[in-house]
């Protein structure tokens, strides 16, 4: 049977981030980042560099005035949020791409990844959890596993649908159950080999099963929601549908419960409809 | 209103035709496509609802947006085409659902409780639930032709079929 390093390694045009954005993803982490030094990083990309600039100009972000350079986007939105603007711009070009093993048609996966983005946000927020942004740059990557798994699964997905339908388990479950892995520990991996931040990689492996998070981290928690959230809007939904399991003690560690749920929703879908100018600027870009 | 063409329709919209019209709602996860058609006249619509209820401490500015106010808002527009209530009758595709008992217990069954809501405001409003597609875990596409009364559901991991007719 194959395992993930095999899988990884058989597997051609691994999607990848650009050295910038990882180093701005890391130093974002640590207290002694500026934003000079964030702006240093991304200039070293000069096509990363002119799309972060497009998108923090986007009139999403409502900025009073034009923003010309880095050291002013960072100043002006903050790192974080520059930080999100080009991880965005990072996975645009390889998540709008169809995803067959999945049945995921061109720009699904992003839509979906980023619904979940906008979701778990919306979630920290509710919950007061403090980690919005992190939440957000979780949620855009929570399933970058698929991109790989994707290929493996061609001419599976119908086979793994009804066994999880037969057995009553989850769509990851399945994948467990035929590969011995499923697209959230491919995930895993390929953050690992990214080497991204802990917590980032905690929330893509543990977002359909939060309370196995040792400790648990409200970023994982805020992920497995914005997750849900978007399957129920049916954004970017999949062939494996919303055949995923609802850990209601992810809910209760933010603070939240189902009587929390349909405002979250309306805020949510909302919030969505107001991204979709940045979605312009992204084509565009 | 519109006549004689293809209409998308969004989330908490609600679309009325008149004739040769074909509805289409994409991705239906948890939300609801409610079809509502005159069997004596190609009088139809639909409304795309993502919410059973409406909130109390909320003014409703879009009606299509919860099952419970969006019935008796299309009813209202397809009346004012010139259907007949006595005629009407209605389908209900979605109301998907992640899997596990934990959604049933603690208010997380959001497409059961969109189903039933939209049930109960058929059944408040006298229409009679002719053709339903609901439940499960499959996200689900949905193609209301008005002419003919078809309703046809596809999912990702299945082909598309008519599931019954409105008429």
């Amino acid at each position: 049977m194959l395992t993930i390093e095999d899988i990884i390694n058989k597997t051609k045009d691994l999607p990848s981030l650009p050295a910038a954005t990882l180093k701005v993803i890391r130093d974002t982490e640590s207290s002694t980042a500026t934003a000079s030094s964030i702006a240093n990083t991304l200039s070293q990309d000069q096509s990363l560099c002119v799309r972060v600039l497009r998108l923090a100009n986007s009139p999403y972000y409502g900025l009073a005035r034009q923003v010309n350079d880095l050291q002013e986007a960072v100043v002006v939105l903050g790192m974080r949020t520059v930080r999100n603007i080009a991880i965005v711009a990072s996975t645009y070009p390889w998540m709008i791409r169809p995803l067959n093993g999945y049945a995921l048609g061109p720009k699904a996966l992003w839509t979906h990844a980023f619904s979940t983005a906008v979701g778990a946000q919306i979630v920290a927020t509710k919950s007061k959890a403090k980690c919005e942004d992190t939440a957000f740059t979780s949620g855009l990557l929570h399933d970058v596993g698929k991109v790989v798994l994707s290929l493996w699964l061609e001419n599976k997905l119908g086979a793994l649908v009804a066994l999880a339908q037969r057995d009553n388990i989850s769509f990851a479950e399945a994948e467990r159950k035929v590969f011995g892995f499923d697209h959230t520990e491919i995930g895993e991996a390929l953050g690992n080999n990214w080497n991204l931040p802990e917590s980032l990689v905690r929330a893509i492996r543990y977002h359909h099963s939060p309370s196995e998070c040792n400790p648990t981290n409200p970023v994982v928690d805020c992920v497995h929601i914005g997750d849900y959230l978007t399957m129920s809007m049916g954004f970017g939904l999949g062939g494996d549908g919303l055949l995923y399991e609802i850990d209601e003690n992810a809910w209760k560690r933010l603070g939240l419960d189902g009587t929390a749920l349909p405002e979250i929703i309306d805020e949510f879908v909302m919030a969505n409809q107001k991204y979709e100018a940045m979605f312009e600027e992204l084509q565009a870009a | 209103m519109i006549t004689g063409s293809e209409l998308l329709v969004g989330l908490s919209e609600i679309q009325v035709a008149k004739g040769a019209a074909m509805f289409s709602i994409l991705g239906l996860g948890s939300c609801l496509g409610i079809a509502i058609r005159d069997t004596q006249s190609p009088i139809g619509g639909v409304v795309h609802a993502m919410l059973p209820t409406a909130f109390a401490n909320k003014p409703v500015e879009q009606a299509g947006k919860f099952a419970s106010t969006g019935v008796p808002e299309l009813i209202a527009r397809l009346e004012s085409e010139g259907a007949n209530r006595s005629n009407l009758i209605a389908s209900v595709v979605g109301g998907a659902q992640v899997i596990g008992p934990t959604a049933m217990s603690n208010g997380l069954d959001l497409g059961t409780q969109n189903v039933e809501a939209a049930i109960a405001a058929l059944r408040d409003h006298g229409i009679e639930l002719k053709v339903s597609d609901t439940g499960g875990a499959n996200g689900r596409s949905m193609i209301f032709n008005l002419a003919s009364g078809e309703i046809k559901v596809r999912t990702l991991s299945s082909d598309e079929k008519v599931i019954g007719v409105l008429c």
